[in-house]
């Protein structure tokens, strides 16, 4: 696994999963494969580390957790965006779309 | 507010645990499925989903810790993992708590000292409002105003709210069972009401009180009231004898009020008082005597130098009309340093030291923590692979330390009020405020506060060793359990070594005041000190004052005519005090004829009006002249004998007898001649410089209290019924007080002295104690964990002896290094020491070798058993030893 680029997915780790539940709830393993396989699988998460970020956003009150069954009939944590997570995803998409705009202009610098 | 979820959630901690488990099971769960339908085996699968997944464990504590008020429930954890583990080896334990303990428990009962005497405010309404206005002349620089200068600040002045005056005056109590001394104080009516203080019984005194020819109020102590009147609230309108007088009672003081001087009743007005000075008239003829200790409340906002500027014309002018007390000035001194001023530093120089001690005491238990945490080299290392963060570890070292001290700072409590308690029943003299000084709110504060610094402070350098620890390189070391490395070997000598230098340190200092009150004792008093019974009389009431009072008083040679014809009583000599205890009656003499002296100059003398025979009884040298007789009578030529220095100060080289001086400056205008000189005697105090001394026939000068030494080889309890027959049969009412020996006087006089050593003397003991088991324990240490070292040196082929030379030389090396860096600190810290050393100067070579000689035998002592053991290894056992 390649470390740099693990850290710079931790960082943007929150605004990947609230983009990836803003289509509706999912368990935490369907996030991970949502993710890896709508970017090609060029991002990939340490799996277990997406828990530690799923409860404190849950704690933070952006998204909420129930139990449900599957379509395999196993129990999972399904986790959905509250209406203060879309708020937070807004937010971060903005601040998100200012940085790479940033990055882009000091890039094209020659 | 998601900490409010969180801390909800701790509530079904056990559920939610088994719910997370569940969650991140069902993850890997899944992949695997995934897994085996894309074509792995069912092994192969779960292998991927779990690598995949990452470190199980790691990810559910640190999910754990965003569910639950994070580090509070990991905290619980670590205590609770760090009591088991203090549990597993009771003895390091108890070592350890022990140890803190006593440092922590010092600690503390030198800052209830502390905070008793100079933290906690006066228990008066705004007290720092209160200052002495003294009289200042040239050689004196607080003095005793008298009562028209008393009036004249009162009505003059503009900076203050309120003015009182107040003395304290020594009694005779009769009418109530046998004669007592006691002491009162006399005050003006103002007096409680400025200090905020009202009765419990009865009234306050009032400004009609406070005139002259008022009838005489007493205000009593709740001691006093108890203790005589055994606490009977009808004692109002009772009345008291004093010197005498009626004095009629009105009412009681509260109990929580302690009054200066130990006095028993306070006495209303300050005018008309008994006869001070019975030979030299009342008072009230003579408005000068400067016999009040004037304080004042200063008016909201207005500050000591703007006051010193409002009185200072007062005074200025009152010296234009009264010539006597031309030149003097006022000076302020607020109340609280007048109590406190003298002690401050002698109480900061012990927290100081006592600061040292624990120093030495969390020393010793870091290096007992070092040494275990090598021992659990591999737990931590383990760990760490397990994926605990440095920051983890060290908390965890951090904890174990603090819960020891936490532990210790527990059992310090009983130690601290033990040690509170042996401070106040020693009510060691110049120790003021003794009542505010027991284990309140804040003294208990500061104990918790000291234990949990301390804790984190040893349980730094573990941390640190934790937080750094190499995982890899302790697991790859199976079998080789090395002394910890370098540094950590150079990390514990070196707290030895500061250890050492310490005990040095606190070991000199109690060394050179100790030298200081040998030399003390060794000094010679001048007079003769054995087989003394001493006891005293005051010739207070109406029999003893007027124009008789001299005859009367005169009568009492009868009684030491009759002491000194009992049986075994070899003489009796009396004067107006006794050396070494000296009441400090002073004068400015003036001289006659020629001298040494410049026209304007004036000298301090002391005087003292004694007996016949009374240099001859003492033992006190005659030079010239002789001593006094009968013929000296009251009615006959006035005479004086001088001692050496005031000889050598005025007529130097020429022969003093015939001479003329005058004691009593214009009251009779007649001069005394100089009979005999007598060798110096230290009537101040042993450490005192030797002072210019005037004494006179008692016969002349019949001082109205008297010290009576009687030279007897019998003990006092045996002649006391003799003496007190005897005066009771000269005047029943006339109480004797103050019944003591020679070593009574002299313990009194190095009192404050005593107590310090003592103090000083116990702490530098408790470190070099503590400093030896750290030694002991560290050596120790080493020879176990080199076990495999010493094993090789010696299949090798050392001998016993040469293994032990090397244990022991390396201790005594480090206890070496240690010896000279303290007694660098040593010398540097007793320049701070200078006041109370005497005749000893800071950097005495005698001192330090000895000091140092001791500690590198008690070094040696404790190096000695480890370098032994270390002989006995097994060469064998040594190389098979993991």
């Amino acid at each position: 696994m390649n470390k740099t680029r693990n850290d710079v997915l931790q960082g943007t780790l929150t605004l990947l999963v609230l983009r990836t539940l803003a289509a509706g709830p999912m368990h935490g393993y369907g996030i991970t494969l949502h993710i890896q396989r709508v970017s090609n699988d060029v991002l990939r998460v340490e799996e277990g580390s997406l828990y530690p970020a799923l409860h404190r956003m849950d704690q933070d009150g952006w998204i909420a957790a129930e139990w449900r069954s599957t379509e395999n009939n196993r129990r999972a944590r399904y986790y959905g965006l509250t209406a203060k997570g879309r708020k937070q995803l807004a937010e971060e998409e903005k601040s998100w779309e200012r940085l790479t705009a940033a990055v882009a202009s000091v890039l094209r610098y020659a | 507010m998601g900490w409010l979820k969180r801390l909800w959630g701790m509530r079904k901690r056990d559920a939610r645990d088994l719910e997370l488990e569940e969650e991140l099971r069902s993850h890997i769960e899944m992949r695997t499925a995934d897994g085996v339908r894309g074509g792995m085996t069912d092994r192969d699968a779960e292998d991927d989903a779990r690598r995949r997944f990452g470190n199980l464990t790691l990810q559910k504590e640190r999910t754990r810790e965003m569910d639950i008020v994070g580090w509070l429930e990991s905290l619980m954890k670590d205590v609770r993992f760090a009591a088991r583990s203090l549990r597993k080896n009771p003895g390091f334990a108890a070592v350890a708590i022990l140890t803190l303990a006593l440092g922590i428990g010092a600690n503390t009962a030198i800052f209830s000292v502390l905070n008793g005497v100079l933290l906690r405010p006066l228990p008066y309404p705004q007290p720092d409002r209160l200052y002495w206005i003294w009289d200042s002349q040239k050689q004196l620089a607080q003095a005793p105003s008298s009562g028209v200068e008393f009036l004249a600040y009162r009505e003059q002045n503009k900076t203050f709210e309120q003015i009182a005056a107040i003395r304290t005056l020594n009694f005779n109590l009769t009418g109530m069972g046998d004669p007592e001394r006691v002491r009162g104080i006399i005050v003006s009516a103002d007096y409680f009401d400025m200090l905020g203080v009202h009765p419990t019984l009865g009234r306050n005194f009032s400004d009609a009180d406070d005139k002259q020819g008022a009838v005489r109020v007493a205000l009593l102590t709740n001691g006093f009231w108890q203790r005589q009147f055994g606490g009977d609230p009808a004692v109002v309108g009772k009345t008291l004898t004093l010197d005498g007088g009626i004095v009629s009672i009105i009412g009681a003081l509260p109990a929580d009020y302690t009054p200066p001087d130990k006095a028993e009743f306070f006495v209303n007005p300050i005018y008309g008082v008994p006869e001070l000075f019975s030979g030299f008239g009342d008072p009230r003829n003579h408005p000068l005597t400067h016999y009040l200790n004037i304080l004042g409340r200063l008016k909201p906002g207005v500050t000591p130098a703007q006051a010193q500027a409002d009185l200072a014309p007062i005074i200025a002018r009152f010296g234009e009309e009264h010539p006597a007390s031309k030149g003097h000035g006022v000076a302020l001194q607020s109340l609280r340093e007048s109590i406190v001023g003298d002690v401050r530093p002698t109480l900061f120089a012990l927290v100081g030291i006592a600061g040292v001690v624990l120093l030495i005491a969390c020393a010793n238990v870091a290096n007992i923590l070092l040494a275990r945490a090598t021992t659990r080299e591999r737990e931590i290392a383990v760990r760490a692979a397990l994926g605990a963060t440095g920051w983890r570890l060290a908390r965890q070292m951090v904890t174990e330390g603090a819960l020891l001290s936490l532990f210790g700072g527990f059992v310090a409590l009983p130690v601290a009020a033990a040690g509170v308690r042996a401070i106040v029943y020693a009510h060691p003299q110049g120790l003021p405020r003794l009542e505010s000084i027991r284990l309140d709110s804040h003294v208990l504060t500061f104990a918790f506060a000291i234990a949990l610094l301390t804790g984190i402070l040893f349980g730094l350098p573990t941390a640190f060793r934790g937080a750094l620890a190499a995982p890899g390189d302790s697991l790859k070391q199976a079998g080789r359990t090395s002394a910890g490395g370098l540094r950590q070997r150079w990390l514990r000598n070196a707290l030895v070594c500061a250890e050492v230098a310490m005990s040095l340190a606190l070991l000199a200092g109690a060394g050179l005041l100790t030298r200081s009150f040998v030399r003390l004792l060794a000094v010679k008093p001048g007079f003769r000190t054995d087989h003394m019974v001493i006891f005293s009389v005051a010739f207070n009431g109406p029999r003893y004052s007027g124009q008789h009072a001299a005859s009367h008083i005169g009568e009492f040679q009868s009684v030491f005519d009759r002491i000194g014809a009992l049986p075994q009583v070899e003489s009796v000599a009396a004067a107006n005090d006794v050396p070494l205890e000296s009441e400090d009656t002073t004068s400015y003499p003036a001289v006659d004829g020629p001298s040494a002296l410049a026209p304007d100059e004036k000298i301090l003398v002391g005087m003292h009006a004694v007996t016949n025979g009374y240099f001859h009884d003492m033992g006190i040298p005659l030079l010239r002249g002789r001593e006094f007789s009968p013929s000296d009578a009251l009615r006959g030529p006035e005479v004086v004998v001088i001692n050496r220095a005031f000889a050598q100060r005025v007529w130097p080289g020429d022969d003093p007898l015939g001479k003329h001086i005058h004691l009593f400056n214009g009251e009779n205008g007649s001069a005394e001649e100089v009979v005999g000189v007598v060798d110096n005697v230290k009537h101040n105090g042993l450490n005192e410089a030797d002072t210019m001394d005037v004494y006179g026939p008692w016969a002349q000068q019949p001082w109205p209290s008297l010290s009576v030494t009687i030279r007897t080889s019998l003990p006092v309890n045996t002649i006391l019924p003799s003496v007190r027959t005897a005066v009771a049969q000269f005047d029943p009412n006339l109480p004797i007080y103050g019944v003591r020996t020679f070593d009574d006087v002299l313990n009194e006089s190095l009192g404050a002295r005593t107590v310090t050593l003592t103090l000083v003397g116990v702490f530098a003991l408790l470190a070099l104690m503590l400093a030896s088991i750290g030694i002991y324990g560290v050596m120790s240490y080493t020879v176990a964990a080199r076990t495999q070292e010493i094993g090789i040196r010696m299949a090798l082929g050392a001998s016993p002896g040469s293994v032990f030379k090397l244990v022991l030389a390396q201790g005594m090396m480090v206890t070496g290094i240690g010896i000279v860096l303290g007694a660098g600190a040593a010398a540097e810290l007793a320049h701070y020491l200078r006041t109370l050393l005497f005749q000893v100067r800071p950097f005495d070579l005698v001192t330090y070798s000895a000091t140092a000689l001791l500690l590198a035998i008690v070094a040696f002592i404790a190096c000695y058993i480890p370098a032994r053991r270390a002989t006995r290894v097994d060469p064998l056992v040594a190389l098979r030893y993991e």
